[in-house]
């Protein structure tokens, strides 16, 4: 049994040997795995999250409930503010480390681009969580992203497809929140994945 | 003794010795899993330690803020100052087209003004955002 679960899918995902500098702090200062640990932890405390807040015109009142109402709402709330904003700041010293070790030479452009595009990504999922807490501050600064969606050139149907009908008090749609829990984070775990996956099939790590 | 045979060993040990050397994955999976711990201790500190509170509610009076969340802080910095065109789409485009083409241009202006470069760029943006929330007065969560 043992050995037929080595010979799977699951017992070749990580290499059975990996080369000693690879073990080094000083290789990746763990940036990439904590950027991953704290998309886990975003995802559990998202899903929990899911089931009590509502988008839209209640989206202040069930964040208020979640809050203080619920047990450990406040505590599931906090982490995944914060793990979203550690996140935002690991990606972006990952990708400082990349850079600096220049892990981004042939063959592994195609990496680094998968890279900077997760970075993009990993930011406007900051932003449309933002959004969705539904308040004044999230009605502002949905007001200044439809305007510069509304600045462009057939703008306005671009604006309505990701912002929805938000208010100046209230950032939070329908709209908005499909794009954060489904099509923004669906797009992010399957850029990781090729992401980890070209890391391995570039031989992994290279020690500094 | 054969003087061949005694050299074959010594050049083995030499080729796989140092960082080059194989060591087994479980090495790594107990770095990992410490790794693991202090980074959910760094999130649990944070979350029991630093209150996140809720937004002004939309019912309330209105409060007239133009504000951004601190990702976007270098923007709206920008956006205070410059047209909308410049400071919404050209600059964060083009900065961020130097980026995804860094393993092109890196290439041929060489390593050291490859990280210069790179530097520069993401010390300007993190900058900004830095200017952006001291002109707000903190942190906005």
């Amino acid at each position: 049994m043992g050995k037929q679960i080595n010979n799977s899918l699951l017992g070749h995902i990580r290499p059975r040997q990996i080369t000693a500098g690879a073990l080094r702090l000083r290789a990746t200062f763990c940036l990439g795995g904590f950027s991953f640990l704290a998309f886990i932890v975003l995802t559990i405390t998202g899903m929990l999250l899911l089931f009590f807040y509502q988008p839209g015109d209640r989206a202040f009142t069930s964040l208020s409930e979640i809050n203080s109402v619920l047990p450990y709402g406040g505590f599931i709330r906090a982490l995944h503010f914060w793990a979203g904003q550690m996140m935002v700041i690991s990606v972006f010293l990952h990708m400082v480390r990349v850079v600096w070790s220049r892990a981004y030479r042939p063959l592994r452009e195609l990496n680094w681009i998968t890279g900077v595009v997760l970075f993009s990504l990993t930011v406007i999922l900051d932003y449309s969580g933002y959004l969705l807490r539904g308040g004044q501050e999230s009605g502002s600064a949905a007001t200044v992203g439809h305007a510069l969606f509304t600045s462009l050139p057939g703008g306005q149907a671009l604006a309505t497809i990701f912002f929805g009908q938000p208010s100046s008090f209230n950032g939070s749609t329908l709209n908005m929140y499909v794009w954060h829990v489904f099509i923004l984070a669906g797009a992010v775990s399957f850029l990781q994945m090729f992401h980890f996956w070209r890391i391995r099939r570039g031989g992994g790590v290279r020690p500094l | 003794m054969d003087p061949s045979e005694s050299e074959k060993p010594q050049l083995q040990a030499k080729v796989h010795s140092g960082l080059q050397e194989k060591v087994p994955l479980e090495e790594l999976q107990v770095r990992e899993y410490i790794s693991i711990f202090i980074g959910l201790g760094l999130l649990f500190a944070l979350t029991a330690g630093v209150k996140v509170p809720l937004d002004s509610s939309p019912k309330a009076a209105a409060i007239g803020i133009s504000k951004a969340p601190w990702v976007f802080g270098s923007i709206q910095w920008l956006l205070q100052r410059w047209p909308a065109w410049l400071s919404g789409w050209v600059l964060p485009l083009l900065s961020m087209s130097v980026l995804l083409t860094l393993p092109w241009w890196g290439a041929k202006v060489g390593k050291k003004w490859a990280w210069r470069i790179f530097l520069i760029l993401s010390s300007v943006w993190v900058g900004l955002t830095f200017l952006y929330l001291w002109g707000e007065g903190g942190f906005p969560a």
